[in-house]
C-alpha cells in the first residue's frame, strides 16, 4: 500500500500526481469525497512546488511519499527548493476579493481539508509538508471475503478460559472490552471503532488472540503489529480485564502470540512496556524478552484508569525484544562507549553479531538519506538514517530546533550500525545533547540500529520503573550521560569510562 | 477570452477543482464572461466555502449544472443552457 514517487518539478506531472493520489486514496479505503478533498490537498502542495520552489532550476525534484496507517494515512512531500516560510503566505479573503490575490489560498485549502497538515523546515535538507487524513469510510463487504482466518483448536486455561486467535466477528468484543477496562483513557483510538479493527485483521496489519470466560464474554486481548519496514512485529494493545487479573491470562495469551508470530514468519517481536507500572515488563521477562532501550518521554502522559491516575510526566518506555528465527550475522561498528552493553545485549538476544573496529572516519557522501517522522499525538520525532552523509550535522540541528517549537517532547535518531560512520556521528550527538537509547534490533530492513535521543521536558528518573538488569543498565549509563551533558563538559566523549564500567 | 461571450466547462469527469481553477473562474466573472460550469465534483463547493468565496457576485453568477439534475445530452445551445440554468439547484 505504500508508495514513494520521485518526480520532476514540471507543469506537466500535476495532473498525473492528481490521478495517482486520488486512485491511491480509493484503495487505502476513503471515502469518494474523502478521496478527493485529500487528492486536492496533494495537488496543491505539488502546484505550489512545480510554480515556485524551482524557478531557475529546470532539473528540480521532489519526493512524495503515502503511508496507510491502521487508521489515518500520511503523505510527505519533499523537495530541496528554495526557502519558503509559510507563515508569510496567509490567505486573505479581502485582498482575493478586493485585488484578486489569492496568495496563500492553496495552503489554506490544505488546513481545512486533512485532519493535520505540518510544514516541517529541514535547513539544508530541504522543506518537508505533512499531511495526516482518518480513514472514516465503513469497510467494503469483499475487504471480509477474504479467505478464512485459521482458527486454532481451543486453549483452556485452568478450565475457566479459552485463547483463540482474533478473528473479524471478534471486533467488537474487542472494543467493548477496552472500554470495560479502560474507560475512554486507552490512549489507541482505533480499538474503540470496531470496523477499524477489522479492517486492519483484514489487511493483515495485525494478528492477536482473544481470552473468554465461560460465559464466552470477553476478557483478555492481546495482538502483534506488523512493522511496515522490516519483517518484524510490535506486541501491544494487552488488555486483561481487573476481575480476571493475576490469572496467568497474559502469560498464555504472550505465549499464544509468539506461536502465531512465528507462523506467520515474523523474525522477532518487540514489545513497548511502559515504565509507569511493571506488569507489561514482568511478563516480558518471563517469556524470555531482552531489554534493549529506554525512549524517553515517548508520549504525553496517560493516565490509565487504577493503574497511574497522578502520573505527573511524560511516559517513558522500555523496549523489550525477542528472537523468533535464526537471521545471519551481523558486522556491526559499535562505538567503543557502549561496546560492553551492547555484547551483553547481543548475547541475551541470542544475535549473532562480530563488532568491528574502525578508525575514526569522515562521512563521504554530501547528502544524507534520512527518513523523518512526526508523531504530533505521541509529541516526538524519529529521524531513521538510511545514509549518512557531511550535511547530518545540520540536519541534527535544524531538527533539534524545531522540536520545541512544534511543541515536541523528543526527538530519536536511529544510526544504521552496519555503518562504519555511525560511531563518529554518535559522538557529534553527544555534543548536542544526545543519549542513549539503546538497541533496535533489526529494525528497519532487517537491519540493526543504535537509537540516541534528545528530550526537551522535565523528568525524574525516580518516576521510572525498569524490571530488568540490561535496562537499568541503560537508565544507569542515561543517566550518567546526563551527568555529563550537565557539566558541559569539553572532552570529546561523554562517558566513555563510565559507560562502559557501569556495564 | 476576446469576444467569447460564454463559456461551458465540462467538469463531468473532474475528480477535484483546485484553488489555480478558483482564480482563473474568478478571473473569467470579472470579466465578464458568463460561466457555466457542468457537474463540478462537490470538492468545488467546499473549496469556494472554505476561501469564504461561495457568496462573492463572481461565484454567484455562475451557472452550475448540479450532478442530479443535470441533462448532459441535450445541452447544445445557448438556448438550451438557459432552459437548464433556471432548472439548477443553487
Amino acid at each position: 500500500m505504500d508508495a514513494n514517487l520521485q518526480i520532476k518539478a514540471h507543469p506537466t506531472v500535476i495532473g498525473s500526481i492528481s490521478d495517482f493520489t486520488y486512485k491511491w486514496c480509493v484503495n487505502a479505503d476513503f471515502s469518494e469525497d474523502d478521496a478527493a478533498r485529500l487528492t486536492l490537498a496533494v495537488t496543491e502542495l505539488v502546484t505550489d512546488i512545480v510554480l515556485f520552489a524551482f524557478p531557475d532550476d529546470e532539473s528540480g525534484e521532489f519526493l512524495i511519499s503515502f503511508h496507510r496507517g491502521l487508521s489515518k494515512a500520511v503523505l510527505t512531500v519533499h523537495e530541496l527548493g528554495e526557502p519558503f516560510d509559510p507563515d508569510r503566505h496567509i490567505y486573505n479573503r479581502e485582498k482575493a476579493v478586493k485585488e484578486a490575490n489569492f496568495d496563500g489560498a492553496g495552503l489554506e485549502l490544505v488546513r481545512h481539508l486533512v485532519d493535520d497538515f505540518q510544514f516541517i523546515n529541514l535547513g539544508r535538507a530541504g522543506k518537508q509538508f505533512r499531511i495526516e487524513k482518518y480513514i472514516t469510510a465503513q469497510p467494503t463487504v469483499d475487504l471480509f471475503s477474504d479467505e478464512p482466518v485459521q482458527v486454532k483448536s481451543d486453549e483452556r486455561i485452568e478450565g475457566l478460559y479459552t485463547v483463540k486467535p482474533l478473528t473479524l466477528e471478534d471486533a467488537e468484543d474487542v472494543s467493548k472490552l477496552i472500554y470495560r477496562t479502560y474507560g475512554y483513557s486507552y490512549p489507541h483510538d482505533d480499538l474503540y471503532y470496531p470496523h477499524r479493527i477489522e479492517q486492519s485483521l483484514a489487511r493483515k496489519d495485525k494478528f492477536g488472540v482473544i481470552v473468554r470466560d465461560n460465559e464466552s464474554e470477553p476478557v483478555g486481548y492481546f495482538a502483534v503489529i506488523r512493522s511496515t519496514d522490516s519483517s518484524i512485529g510490535e506486541v501491544g494493545e494487552a488488555v486483561v480485564a481487573p476481575r480476571h487479573r493475576r490469572r496467568g491470562i497474559m502469560t498464555r495469551m504472550l505465549d499464544a502470540l509468539v506461536s502465531l508470530a512465528k507462523e506467520n514468519n515474523i523474525l522477532g517481536l518487540f514489545g513497548l512496556a511502559v515504565t509507569v507500572h511493571d506488569i507489561s515488563q514482568r511478563v516480558n521477562i518471563k517469556m524470555g524478552f531482552t531489554t534493549t532501550a529506554l525512549l524517553l518521554a515517548e508520549s504525553p502522559v496517560i493516565r490509565y484508569k487504577e493503574i497511574n491516575e497522578h502520573y505527573p510526566q511524560p511516559i517513558s518506555e522500555i523496549i523489550d525484544f525477542l528472537m523468533l528465527q535464526e537471521v545471519t550475522k551481523r558486522f556491526i561498528y559499535v562505538p567503543p562507549v557502549y561496546q560492553k552493553l551492547f555484547l551483553r545485549i547481543y548475547k541475551e538476544l541470542d544475535l549473532p553479531a562480530v563488532f568491528c573496529h574502525v578508525p575514526s572516519l569522515e562521512m563521504t557522501p554530501a547528502k544524507s538519506d534520512i527518513q523523518l517522522t512526526v508523531s504530533y499525538e505521541d509529541r516526538h520525532a524519529v529521524i531513521v538514517v538510511w545514509q549518512l552523509g557531511q550535511d547530518f550535522p545540520e540536519i541534527i540541528s535544524e531538527a533539534v530546533l524545531n522540536l520545541q517549537k512544534n511543541e515536541l517532547n523528543v526527538l530519536y535518531v536511529d544510526l544504521p550500525l552496519n555503518d562504519s560512520a555511525t560511531p563518529s556521528v554518535v559522538t557529534r550527538l553527544h555534543r548536542a545533547g544526545f543519549v542513549l537509547s539503546g538497541l533496535m534490533p533489526l529494525f528497519h530492513h532487517e537491519s540493526d540500529y543504535i537509537r540516541m535521543q534528545r528530550f526537551v521536558c522535565s523528568l525524574d528518573f525516580s518516576q521510572l520503573i525498569v524490571q530488568s538488569e540490561i535496562g537499568q543498565c541503560i537508565v544507569k549509563v542515561i543517566k550518567n550521560e546526563l551527568k555529563w551533558n550537565f557539566k558541559e563538559s569539553t572532552t570529546n566523549s561523554p562517558s566513555g569510562q563510565s559507560a562502559t564500567s557501569i556495564c | 477570452m476576446n469576444g467569447i461571450t460564454h463559456i461551458v466547462l465540462d467538469l463531468r469527469k473532474s475528480k477535484i477543482v483546485d484553488s489555480e481553477a478558483v482564480i482563473y473562474l474568478f478571473n473569467l466573472s470579472n470579466s465578464g464572461v458568463d460561466i457555466t460550469l457542468l457537474q463540478p465534483p462537490p470538492v468545488y463547493f467546499e473549496a469556494l466555502r472554505i476561501l469564504e468565496l461561495d457568496r462573492e457576485p463572481q461565484f454567484q453568477r455562475i451557472n452550475v449544472v448540479r450532478r442530479k439534475t443535470a441533462k448532459v445530452s441535450r445541452i447544445r445551445t445557448r438556448s438550451k443552457l438557459s432552459s437548464i440554468d433556471g432548472a439548477q439547484e443553487k
